[in-house]
């Protein structure tokens, strides 16, 4: 560990903390449909988007249609994707002539986009059209971050408001989201990056020859020489904006963020980082205003950077270490190299953007990668892992990290009215049987999936395990985190599981599917239920939620959570797999 | 054929979830 890498993680959340206040009160004035600078240039575009769809936007809505409203929606664009991916030879902007996407590989990614997971069982350069890339993949990169941006908005309505019956109105929330926040902060995004040497063209593929041929075998075991090198292109520095901004997180080219041509400088990787977390950040603040209680939005702010710091000071420290089974390699940190375990990463970023990378990218429900997460060692690898199984809650995807969170609020709540033996209230509203039931449902599905998808494709050795390049634990971890990638909705691979298959395709699917709408309808159950209560006067025996007290209590119900559901197959997985390295056997 | 199975499964679920959302709300309707 360095004193610039120090140095550089700081600087980020520094940053991150920096941007939460503004983005919270600019996204606040958004929702709550209130004057903002941009309204001279989108206000019209919102008015004839109502107009032409028939949208009357005063018109609100109880929990359930806004539930089915958001299903409507999320139907329908993911049907277009998947028939877009079906029918792209026979549309334009094809010029590689790429043919029409498999049937299991065109569902998994359409459901896949629609969930704001982008988990890519595909090489994108060599099967998705820059058509597809942009109509079908982009379009969801906004769609499904505005989704998530309308739910917690929905969520926070039901916290502030009291004795309504509705939430507020889905389509308007998901334009406003779209055309105030995600759009204009990715147009400006996308310039910086082009900037920086991000491509945005709709060329074909460059081939160029390359100065040293290759001799290569192949798995026929067949030798032949390699004289030339084809260069992907195309128009990826608008798809890379709204990819981290809107924590969706799917690659333009199969390295992701590792790619020269989609992340090529240390300051593009910093703004990567940064956007990751700048909505979900600001989303805290919002709460706080919105509820009228901005203290509380501080607090639940700072649980999420005590659990980010928590992470990224334990992946940075283990990339740091190194391997100790390396005995001949110079793995000391010098002016010239970064140390520590530099297998799968970037030189370029070195250990200390790679360790936070990792840690972001799976904190947010974002999924980006610009290091190989499976080339971690055992504990800097189960970090990005922990993170998904805590529920990405530690700020968490565009949306779903703020309304994750506070379904651990509500526990946390819940349990400290058990403490002291009083009907648990949170912000003057008693939380009661109904929303603990469904706070409950929200918490136990998401576990369900994981353990339940993962224990099927470990028992059947044709379907699951036949995909491992690894065994072992490592073996083991592969899968689990494919399916805890899956139904948390992050999208990243540890790789090392060969994915595109029938069931993986299928199972991922349902897993991505599940883990998206099953989790959500609960949550807005509890806001439609909160939406309709009274305001209890706080006397002395309420418990407050704005000190660092309610900090303390939801990291450790978070932490504790986790662990508790978690824990066993983590010990069979990293835990062990760290244990034998230290005897030396690596998998 | 692949793909009307594909579009039949969607349409299933997709419909499931609108159900489970109904239950949702009818538990807390069947609530003393």
């Amino acid at each position: 560990m360095t004193q610039n890498g120090w140095l550089q993680i700081a600087l980020f959340i520094a940053a991150v903390l920096f941007l939460a206040r503004p983005m919270g009160s600019y996204m606040t004035a958004v929702f709550e449909r209130r004057k903002t600078f941009l309204d001279p240039v989108v206000g019209p575009c919102e008015r004839l988007l109502y107009r032409v769809t028939g949208v009357d936007p005063d018109q609100e809505m109880r929990w359930t249609q806004y539930a089915v409203a958001m299903l409507v929606f999320s139907a329908a664009t993911l049907l277009l994707t998947y028939v877009v991916e079906r029918l792209q030879a026979y549309l334009p902007w094809n010029p590689q002539h790429l043919p029409g996407v498999e049937s299991s590989i065109a569902l998994n990614t359409a459901i896949s986009f629609t969930t704001n997971t982008n988990w890519q069982a595909y090489t994108p350069e060599s099967t998705m059209s820059y058509l597809t890339q942009m109509l079908g993949l982009s379009t969801h990169n906004f769609w499904s971050a505005a989704v998530g941006l309308a739910l917690a908005i929905a969520f926070v309505r039901g916290i502030a408001r009291r004795e309504m019956k509705t939430l507020g109105n889905f389509w308007v929330d998901l334009t406003r989201g779209t055309l105030w926040v995600l759009l204009p902060i990715s147009i400006v995004y996308s310039l910086a990056l082009v900037s920086q040497g991000v491509v945005q063209n709709l060329r074909p593929y460059d081939t160029v020859k390359i100065v040293e041929p290759q001799t290569v075998t192949g798995t026929d075991g067949k030798t032949s020489t390699v004289t030339t090198q084809t260069i992907a292109q195309g128009p990826v520095a608008s798809q890379e904006a709204i990819k981290m901004l809107g924590t969706n997180g799917g690659g333009f080219f199969n390295a992701n963020s590792a790619h020269p041509f989609e992340n090529p400088t240390p300051f593009t990787n910093f703004l990567q980082m940064l956007s990751i977390f700048l909505i979900p950040a600001g989303l805290c603040i919002t709460l706080g205003k919105m509820v009228h209680s901005p203290k509380h939005g501080w607090a639940v702010l700072a649980a999420m950077v005590v659990l980010w710091c928590a992470g990224t000071f334990t992946a940075y420290w283990a990339e740091s270490q190194g391997n100790p089974l390396l005995h001949n390699v110079d793995a000391r940190v010098t002016q010239t190299q970064s140390g520590g375990n530099m297998e799968g990463k970037e030189v370029r970023f070195g250990i200390a953007n790679s360790a936070l990378f990792a840690t972001v990218t799976t904190d947010a429900s974002c999924g980006a990668v610009n290091s190989m997460h499976d080339s971690f060692t055992p504990l800097g690898g189960m970090v990005p892992m922990v993170n998904i199984l805590l529920g990405e809650v530690v700020f968490g995807g565009v949306g779903a990290g703020l309304y994750g969170m506070l379904v651990f609020v509500v526990m946390a709540v819940f349990i400290a009215g058990l403490m002291v033996g009083r009907t648990p209230e949170y912000l003057g509203k008693k939380i009661e049987s109904f929303d603990v039931q469904m706070a409950m449902l929200y918490l136990l599905i998401f576990p369900l999936l994981i353990l339940g998808f993962a224990s099927i494709a470990v028992l059947m050795p044709n379907l699951g395990l036949s995909s491992l390049s690894n065994h072992g634990p490592h073996g083991l971890s592969e899968i689990l985190y494919a399916y805890t990638s899956a139904t948390g909705n992050n999208g990243s691979a540890f790789a090392g599981l060969s994915a595109n298959t029938h069931w993986y395709n299928y199972s991922l699917a349902a897993a991505m599917f599940f883990g998206r709408f099953m989790m959500i309808i609960p949550m807005l159950a509890i806001a439609g239920n909160l939406a309709g209560k009274k305001i209890v006067p706080s006397s002395a025996g309420t418990f407050p939620v704005t000190t660092p007290l309610f900090t303390v209590l939801l990291t450790g119900v978070i932490l504790i959570v986790g662990a508790l559901t978690f824990f066993p197959v983590l010990a069979l997985g990293p835990v062990l797999e760290h244990l034998l390295m230290r005897a030396g056997q690596l998998f | 054929m692949l793909d009307v199975v594909a579009v039949v499964a969607l349409a299933l679920l997709f419909g499931l979830a609108v159900v489970y959302a109904h239950g949702c709300d009818r538990l807390k309707g069947g609530r003393p």
